[in-house]
């Protein structure tokens, strides 16, 4: 009759955890909420989809070969990349997304008794993984919506690992340029690994934005993170990599998870990667949309953050879970920010000129 | 085994698995009482209280009584409890034991699990019998002492009476548990403290330490006569245990000077709903509400609650955070009442649930959810000629001037039940009279027909309050 003390088995830090519960998929949301089509602008992704060689790829791939094991480290792809970029290919280690190869990190340096340091309102899974995984996660505020530098450093002790930056950051859209990275990597001075996480590097067209990848020779204790899910349009096959220095990225080798990425993706992203005239083309769309909902958020009179990348966060008169439900019922997902510690804020994804229009005028509809 | 009755020990704060053989002495609980005192950490600047608890598995035999008796006697001084709650709080237990005893003929051990909240003391009964008559635990039960059968339930009376709170939960697997809640004598707000009169134009959010709460605490009864303040907030060293637990959570404002002149309270009533009180505002500065508020939601905004709900929003919580839920009474007398409104807001994307009404209920239910724009699959619950308890039983839960009936299990009594209930509030002169319905449990919402009946209206939803949305009930009087 004993019931078992289940929780006796498990530790704190995971006892303490959230389950983080991804949103139900879209027939059920739209049976939900009782709408007939659902513009999704919550996840980022680009409306365009994937470059076309890769869109090929997709079309193309005979359904006998699901039945065959993918490159285990995704031999090919590495190859590439370290052609377009000039290093070695076991300098890149590939992940079921760029959230795995946070884990790799993670896993890679941390001990019982050690942090990480990021910021408090930033891209949430560096601080999930360190905190389930039993590791103190240093949460320092953004100052002016961007990283607080200095915050960081003076967060440093003998137990912090990891800083974690995200470049430019999601959901604020600041960056730091090349002059602040090289400034912070100096003070840090290779006593921890920095990741620089640039999932939405390609979005950005100033000079001054850092290319991490460039600096990885001066700075041997960076790692930078790159993904194939926003820009190349390539989400729903979760792939993601890691680069860094060949000791470095040797250490994580040995926590990263073989054979975790599939064919499909591994060999849409080598075809990606190349396609130049697909970044153009959403680069346009991206300003273009921003330019749209700049115009009409002001004229709404909604406080809004636009930097880089491809989403806005618009800060609403109303509760911003209110506002989710008010707006799925008229078929618009958005991105509710109070679980990124902005109270009131919604993120949108900017998406064709359509979905954009339906967005204000259901944010009309609500306020 | 030489037939001596065999006491297992778990003390999970050092990871100690014992059994122990009873004689005359009992030297099992005592050895484990004795590291329970132990055990404080530091967090954030404040020093919270790591929950130290014990277990104890025993057969139903009556001449274990004593090791319980002791056990849970000596926990709860341990605890810091003073001797007549202690007395209170063992003599329930040792009431409910010796009601299983002697009526528990299909449960073969009992787990009991001792927890210190530290302004409180839970004790747990785990058991696997799901039929056994807790009747008594009524709180309108009376018992003639003409009738023997009666007087066997009188155990019970004394108990559900001697603790403060008491609920009953499925456990894992088919067993049951029955929680027995005493909380700790503490002593109350001496005279109203307020402000000095100079004027403050600057405020900063202050590390939460004890001498601050017990400024909130301090402070707080001098507002508006009007504003309903929760009862904590009257005893400031209940408010800085509280705080200390873990169990609640607080933000305060202080001026150039560091004097405490606005605050927030919280508390994480279950896994999925954060209890607001507040804010309370001393000094009037622009923004401080907000920066309450908002420091608050950036707190729990990824913490595993699903919602916020504030049942008595103070004058100064910004509407623009919150939804309106609706509207409840507040009775000061029989024939005065007010309205209150009560505000909720979800932390993130609502994910949709099934909930149970009884037909009588159903278009209430589709109104307020489409009011709200809370997604839900309402399912009718009908009764296809199964069987139904002879006895209904409900908890009683009292503080500030109301009492909150939960439904422990359904009945065929349920009407006469509630009456009875209603009858002692009305005798009590308590006026505010509450029922909160687990809409996530199909059986409880069969007992709206016997809501209805003694004149019971539902008034507010709180999502997922309980297992699902609770929807609570008012008794309106007279109208």
């Amino acid at each position: 009759m004993t019931a078992i003390p289940f929780e006796h088995l498990v530790p704190a830090y995971i006892n303490n955890f959230e389950a983080y519960i991804p949103s139900k998929p879209d027939p059920e949301l739209k049976k939900m909420f009782g709408c007939s089509a659902l513009y999704r602008l919550n996840n980022n992704e680009n409306p365009l989809g994937p470059p076309q060689a890769s869109q090929e790829v997709l079309r193309g791939f005979p359904p006998e070969r699901a039945a065959v094991y993918p490159s285990g480290d995704s031999y090919y792809l590495r190859e590439k990349l370290a052609e377009v970029y000039g290093l070695h290919p076991d300098q890149f280690l590939v992940g079921n997304g760029a959230n795995e190869v946070i884990s790799f990190v993670i896993y890679a340096f941390c001990e019982a008794g050690d942090n990480i340091i990021t910021a408090d309102k930033t891209f949430a899974v560096y601080e999930w993984v360190a905190v389930f995984s039993g590791y103190e996660a240093r949460l320092v505020p953004l100052k002016d919506l961007a990283f607080d530098d200095e915050a960081m450093l003076e967060q440093i002790d003998r137990r912090s690992k990891i800083l974690f930056i995200c470049n430019p950051n999601n959901p604020t859209g600041t960056y730091w340029n090349q002059e602040k990275l090289c400034r912070f990597l100096d003070r840090v001075d290779g006593r921890q690994i920095v990741v620089v996480d640039e999932a939405y590097c390609e979005f950005v067209e100033n000079d001054d934005f850092p290319d991490g990848i460039a600096l990885l020779e001066r700075y041997p204790n960076l790692v930078v993170f790159r993904t194939f899910s926003k820009m190349f349009g390539l989400a729903g096959l979760r792939i993601g990599y890691l680069v860094g220095s060949l000791d470095v990225v040797n250490i994580i080798r040995k926590t990263c998870v073989v054979y975790s990425v599939n064919t499909l993706a591994q060999e849409a992203a080598i075809l990606a990667i190349d396609d130049k005239d697909h970044i153009r083309r959403t680069r346009q769309l991206v300003a273009a949309e921003k330019a749209y909902l700049k115009k009409e958020l002001s004229s709404l009179g909604l406080p809004f953050v636009i930097n880089e990348g491809n989403f806005v966060m618009v800060k609403l008169p109303i509760s911003d879970s209110l506002a989710y439900r008010k707006l799925m019922a008229q078929g618009v997902m958005v991105r509710t920010m109070t679980g990124f510690r902005f109270p009131n804020y919604i993120r949108i994804t900017i998406a064709r000129h359509e979905a954009m229009e339906a967005f204000i005028e259901g944010l009309k509809k609500i306020l | 085994m030489d037939g001596r009755p065999l006491v297992q020990c778990y003390c999970p704060l050092y990871d100690i698995k014992h059994e122990v053989f009873i004689k005359n002495e009992i030297r099992g609980p005592k050895k484990y009482l004795c590291y329970l005192a132990a055990g404080t950490i530091i967090q954030g600047g404040f020093m919270y209280m790591k929950k130290a608890d014990f277990s104890l598995e025993m057969p139903l035999l009556p001449e274990m009584i004593p090791v319980l008796q002791a056990s849970v006697e000596n926990a709860a001084a341990v605890f810091g409890m003073d001797r007549k709650d202690a007395l209170a709080l063992t003599l329930a237990v040792e009431e409910v034991y010796c009601y299983m005893c002697s009526h528990g003929d299909n449960i073969d051990k009992v787990r009991l699990e001792c927890q210190n909240g530290l302004y409180y003391v839970q004790v747990d009964f785990i058991f696997n019998d799901r039929n056994l008559n807790l009747g008594a635990f009524n709180l309108c039960t009376r018992i003639s002492q003409d009738d023997e059968k009666q007087l066997e339930e009188m155990g019970l009376l004394i108990a559900a009476r001697s603790v403060d709170r008491l609920y009953l939960a499925d456990d894992t697997g088919s067993a049951v548990r029955l929680s027995l809640y005493k909380e700790k004598t503490y002593p109350a707000v001496r005279e109203k403290a307020a402000l000095d009169e100079r004027e403050r134009t600057k405020f900063a959010l202050l590390p939460v330490e004890a001498e601050g709460l017990k400024s909130l605490a301090e402070l707080t009864p001098g507002l508006d006569s009007a504003l309903f303040i929760p009862s904590f907030l009257l005893y400031p060293g209940k408010l800085v245990d509280m705080v200390k637990s873990g169990e609640y959570r607080a933000a305060l404002a202080g001026d150039d000077k560091q004097e405490v002149i606005g605050g927030i309270v919280w508390r994480e009533s279950n896994q999925k709903t954060v209890e607001l009180y507040g804010p309370y505002i001393f000094a009037e500065i622009p923004g401080m509400a907000e920066a309450l508020i908002e420091y608050f939601l950036e707190q729990i905004g990824r913490s595993d609650a699903v919602g916020v709900l504030s049942r008595y929003p103070s004058p100064w919580l910004s509407k623009e955070y919150f939804e309106l839920l609706g509207k409840i009474n507040i009775h000061t007398a029989e024939v005065n009442k007010r309205e209150a409104d009560a505000y909720y807001r979800q932390l993130g994307e609502d994910l949709g649930m099934k909930v149970w009404t009884h037909p009588e209920l159903t278009a209430y239910l589709q109104s307020q959810y489409q009011r709200l724009f809370l997604p839900r699959d309402i399912k009718d619950v009908r009764n296809m000629g199964e069987q139904i308890n002879p006895h209904s039983v409900f908890t009683s839960d009292f503080g500030n001037n109301q009492v909150t009936l939960r439904p422990l299990m359904d009945g065929r009594d349920a009407a006469e039940n509630l009456s009875r209930h209603l009858q002692l509030f009305a005798h009590e002169k308590i006026y505010n009279i509450f029922l909160e319905m687990d809409l996530a449990q199909a059986w409880q919402s069969r007992l709206a027909p016997p809501l209805l009946a003694n004149r019971f209206k539902p008034c507010l939803i709180l999502p997922y309050a309980g297992r699902g949305d609770l929807l609570l009930w008012q008794y309106e009087a007279g109208e």
